[in-house]
């Protein structure tokens, strides 16, 4: 060997030396100029073996245009790494040819591989699927777009573009493109080509598919974060197209995550998704049996599905789904049903919201459910019959499972089979806002166990009824129909009431006009039963509000009617069972008043009024007060409660005075609104019935003002007044005889009333025209001329 | 043959008076009975124990099976039978002393001093009433010792026993304490324990609450007083 050849040699090793202990690093650089080696040694061979041969290329170690296939071929047998590095250069010098630029110096490593550097596109559309070499794509398209080999990332500019074809499952090609993309960057993945990363703003409405995801159809100005396998959606146009999912945004981004759905409030399709709380996100994913609630509430036709926990998740099916084999908790609903099962180790928190279609809510109506392992419930909407919705209680045997039904106030359970009911609290004015009512619905069990059924009406009451429909249990409080008819439930609002007797005025304390929606149901029904009562309080100019004030229930008949404070409240002094009894008392006034109008047209008649009827009662009443009997007994009474505020004053009216009902009423109201003493107030109240013959304490305001006795007489039930007549206690049963007969004869009483009270066989003839104006003659002898007591 | 028929007669006579003598020895309390039942005091008294003592069945029910509520009671009076998941319901002799000192204490509304009967001078003596109560009837048995004098003749009524008031609140209490019992441990109102009971009994219930308690209205619209259906009231604390 040679000295020469010795050189050549040792050149040859020590340049392989130096490239393969360079391993991974830049051997090049690509610009606008040309291809450029870096190390000397391959500068040199690169003038060897390129210059040499075709100096047009190629300049002092620089190549500066495509170089042929001939000399890459030796070039390839002499070092193939700047083989490599010329390969690129090749490619990219074509796209300079097309218009594209470098911005950047693009670093080309021993592999060839560019490693840094951007390369700006022009308008004409370059294909760059050599760049990415494992790439299994049929093509990669792109114009108007800057390429960052080191980030990877594509920026296109106005009017750019990102096509990639692909083969899809049945081997057909598809293209996906990028384009209307105002600001942003697309990544594409080394071996796939496909879009791996993303972060865009669109400048017009476009459809863009990320991954392996559905196609995700956004407007202009959205944008889109694709990152880590998960994109984000945002705008302030936030509505878009993922697959056949319709979604809109109302608050920050959405989330998507292969079928999954993560939004802080969003719309899918029919479903608002939204997280519990302000930190939290809603979790939805799509199934092939329907949209799984991951986490969040969810909104469904009205259904607020509530998931904190796994085993709160629930499917909301679609209307085909077949759910036989479905272990999960599901809600499904039809134009005619909704059916809810939950899991056997799961549960379901279902609120009822306003217009449901089944439940026929509005605003105001508050319906909850729950369904824990397995219990399940069928819904049937049964408008077109006219009727309100039936719950069917599907029981399960699993242990621990259960129903809950929460209607307003009203709170049920299912469990075993059996119903159950949670003690209602009771309803104060502050329950007058927000959600206040229950919700019309029949409930039956599907087990054999269980015979009866609830009938719940709009009014927070419920009866329970046996299986031959006969009614066992009732929750009535002011002993309102509680029908099953449609019809005989929505009387809600005032408006209601307005439109269906607009003769009169109806008005509520405050301006809200939030008041129980069985004041509305009653009143209509009162105006119903007595229709008398139409012409009666119209056009009357007596204002009966203050009379009404006070039993704290400030009801305005005649011109106005309605007004109710809290239910409670009026059962302080008198005890009402129903605001019916309110209605009944006001209305009477209103008929002793209209006599008395009548009485004052007949002048110098030698009759007593009916008000001096009344007094002449009254006052026989009240004087049996002064009785011995009565004295040791009311006596008695105060010495045994023995209260500084009462007890001396008492006993000191009953030693020296003979009219002590004033002193009576004040201790009577003392002890009514004393906690402690107002039990006490029964017993007082039995002692002045047992000795004046007036049924309360209350009575001691008759004393005071005779003209309440006709009205609280009337207000209290027929067959309390009907016992009445009856006592055993003479002063009683006179007192009530002698009342019925005045209302019998001044024509504020039917006769059905009169034979209900007084007994069927009180009268000899059927109108009882033989027992009518026994007391009271004067207008009564004037309408009913042939009576036998005239 | 004239003497022998005179003979017979008299043996026949004879025959019914000993028989009479031996009926009236058999019957003598009642027609003890039969004879008051002829006195007007008497038949007032009575007819005053059993329109009181409808009366009291009335009340005392509508108040929990107590003349005045007792110290578990609501505010408004109304006994708790089930509170803090105990049974507090009044035994059936509690409620027939109760239902007793009703008419001890009211009697007099309806004998009204006697006024009745002006023409005779009647003391009242101290008046001991006792109730007991039956699934179907209630008995009444009243000490009200009477003495009645006119024109100088004194007589003295006392005893007016066996006065019996058809009202089945016997088995209404039995009901409702049945009801109570089912109540306790139990998470809220058992309505289909309710419900089974009374439907059996042919009752209903209502119920309303109240801001303490849940009060119950168990009716029996087949057991009337004076026409009107019997109505227990009590309350249920949760």
């Amino acid at each position: 060997m040679d000295i020469k050849t010795k050189r050549i040699l040792a050149f040859i090793f020590l340049t392989f030396f130096i490239i393969g202990t360079a391993e991974a690093n830049i051997i090049a650089t690509i610009g606008m100029e040309g291809l450029n080696m870096i190390s000397p040694e391959a500068g040199k061979i690169i003038d060897t073996i390129i210059c040499a041969q075709n100096p047009i290329v190629c300049l002092s170690g620089k190549v500066m245009g495509i170089v042929q296939s001939k000399l890459m071929e030796t070039l390839a047998e002499t070092s193939p790494k700047i083989y490599k590095a010329v390969s690129t250069y090749n490619e990219i010098k074509s796209y300079i040819e097309q218009g594209a630029s470098i911005l950047e110096e693009l670093k080309i490593n021993e592999e060839g591989n560019i490693e840094g550097g951007v390369i700006s596109f022009g308008e004409e559309e370059n294909s760059i699927k050599k760049l990415f070499i494992d790439s299994n794509t049929e093509d990669i398209a792109i114009s108007n777009a800057d390429y960052d080999f080191e980030t990877q990332k594509i920026t296109l500019k106005e009017g750019g573009y990102l096509k990639v074809k692909v083969k899809d499952d049945e081997g057909k090609i598809q293209e996906l493109n990028y384009e209307n993309i105002a600001e942003g960057y697309l990544k594409l993945n080394e071996s796939t080509g496909l879009v791996e990363e993303a972060e865009i703003v669109t400048s017009g409405d476009s459809t863009y598919k990320f991954g392996e995801y559905e196609s995700l159809s956004v407007k202009e100005g959205t944008h889109i974060l694709y990152q880590d396998g998960k994109i984000t959606v945002s705008g302030k146009e936030n509505n878009f197209m993922y697959g056949n999912l319709n979604i809109s945004s109302f608050e920050e981004s959405v989330n998507l995550f292969g079928d999954k759905i993560i939004c802080a409030e969003c719309s899918i399709n029919e479903i608002k998704l939204k997280g519990l709380g302000k930190e939290t996100r809603g979790i939805l994913e799509q199934t092939d049996k329907g949209y799984l609630i991951k986490y969040g509430e969810a909104t469904y036709k009205q259904n607020l599905l509530t998931v904190d926990t796994k085993n709160e998740e629930v499917l909301i099916a679609d209307l085909n789904a077949d759910l036989s084999d479905y272990q999960g908790s599901w809600l499904k609903q039809t134009s005619e049903n909704l059916e809810i099962k939950s899991s056997e180790s799961g549960s379901i928190n279902l609120e009822i919201l306003e217009e449901h279609d089944i439940f026929n809510t509005d605003a105001k109506d508050k319906l909850n459910i729950k369904l824990t392992k397995g219990d399940g419930l069928n819904i049937e909407k049964r408008a077109d019959e006219g009727l309100i919705p039936k719950v069917i209680y599907a029981s399960s045997t699993n242990e621990g499972a259960s129903t809950e039904i929460e209607n307003d106030h009203l709170k049920f359970s299912f469990k075993d089979g059996e119903f159950y009911m949670s003690p209602p609290k009771s309803v104060t004015r502050d329950d007058l806002f927000g959600k206040y009512q229950s919700v019309a619905l029949e409930l039956e069990s599907d087990s054999a166990k269980e015979a009866s059924k609830i009938r719940v009406n709009s009014y927070n009451q419920f009866i329970m009824l046996g299986k031959d429909n006969n009614e066992l249990v009732s929750y009535n409080k002011y002993d309102l129909p509680v029908s099953s008819k449609i019809k005989d439930n929505e009387l809600q609002t005032i408006e209601q009431l307005r439109e269906k007797y607009p003769e009169m005025l109806f008005t509520t304390p405050s301006e809200k006009e939030t008041m129980p929606p069985y004041m509305f149901y009653l009143t209509d029904i009162y105006i119903q039963e007595n229709p008398e009562a139409l012409d009666e309080m119209k056009g009357w100019h007596y204002d009966l509000g203050t009379s009404a004030s006070v039993v704290y229930f400030n009801t305005f008949i005649g011109l106005e009617i309605v007004q109710t404070d809290s239910p409670n409240n009026f059962e302080e002094i008198r005890k009402f069972t129903s605001p019916l009894q309110v209605f009944v008392h006001e209305h009477e006034h209103i008929k002793d008043n209209i006599i008395i109008r009548e009485e004052n047209k007949i002048i110098n008649s030698k009759q007593d009024s009916l008000q001096k009827k009344y007094d002449e009662l009254g006052e026989n009443c009240a004087n049996r007060l002064s009785q011995s009997k009565t004295k040791t007994l009311l006596k008695d009474f105060f010495k045994n409660i023995n209260d500084d505020k009462i007890t001396p004053t008492i006993l000191k009216s009953l030693e020296e005075k003979k009219d002590y009902s004033e002193e009576l009423m004040t201790a009577y109201s003392y002890l009514v609104k004393t906690p402690d003493l107002k039990s006490k107030s029964n017993d007082f109240d039995r002692i002045i019935q047992l000795s004046t013959g007036l049924p309360s304490g209350y009575s001691l305001d008759y004393f005071l003002n005779y003209r309440e006795i006709s009205t609280t007489y009337r207000e209290q039930p027929i067959e309390q007044r009907k016992l009445l007549v009856q006592s055993g206690n003479k002063l009683i049963s006179e007192t009530y005889t002698k009342l019925t007969q005045l209302a019998f004869d001044s024509g504020k009483m039917k006769t059905d009333e009169f034979v209900a009270i007084m007994g069927n066989g009180f009268c000899k003839k059927g109108d009882c025209s033989d027992k009518i104006c026994k007391e009271y003659k004067l207008l009564c002898c004037e309408d009913n001329p042939s009576s036998p007591n005239c | 043959m004239k003497k022998r028929a005179q003979v017979t007669i008299f043996i026949i006579i004879a025959i019914l008076i000993v028989a009479s003598a031996v009926l009236i020895f058999s019957f003598r309390d009642k027609i003890k009975i039969f004879m008051l039942n002829s006195d007007p005091v008497y038949l007032f008294v009575q007819n005053c124990v059993e329109e009181t003592g409808k009366d009291a069945i009335y009340f005392i029910t509508q108040n929990g099976g107590y003349l005045f509520p007792p110290t578990l009671s609501t505010s408004e009076g109304t006994p708790y039978y089930f509170y803090n998941n105990k049974d507090y319901t009044p035994t059936k002799d509690r409620i027939g002393e109760e239902i007793s000192d009703y008419i001890e204490n009211s009697i007099s509304y309806c004998t009204n001093e006697f006024t009745n009967f002006p023409d005779l001078n009647i003391t009242e003596e101290e008046i001991k009433a006792k109730a007991k109560i039956e699934n179907e009837k209630i008995i009444l048995d009243v000490v009200y010792p009477l003495i009645i004098n006119k024109g100088g003749s004194t007589r003295k009524l006392e005893n007016f026993n066996n006065i019996i008031i058809q009202a089945e609140i016997g088995r209404i209490y039995n009901s409702i304490k049945e009801i109570i019992q089912e109540q306790i441990d139990k998470e809220g109102i058992c309505l289909s324990c309710i419900s089974e009971l009374i439907d059996e009994e042919g009752l209903t219930i209502d119920m309303v609450n109240t801001e303490e308690a849940i009060i119950f209205t168990v009716k029996d619209k087949y057991s009337l007083i004076k026409n009107v259906p019997i109505e227990w009231k009590f309350a249920n604390g949760y």
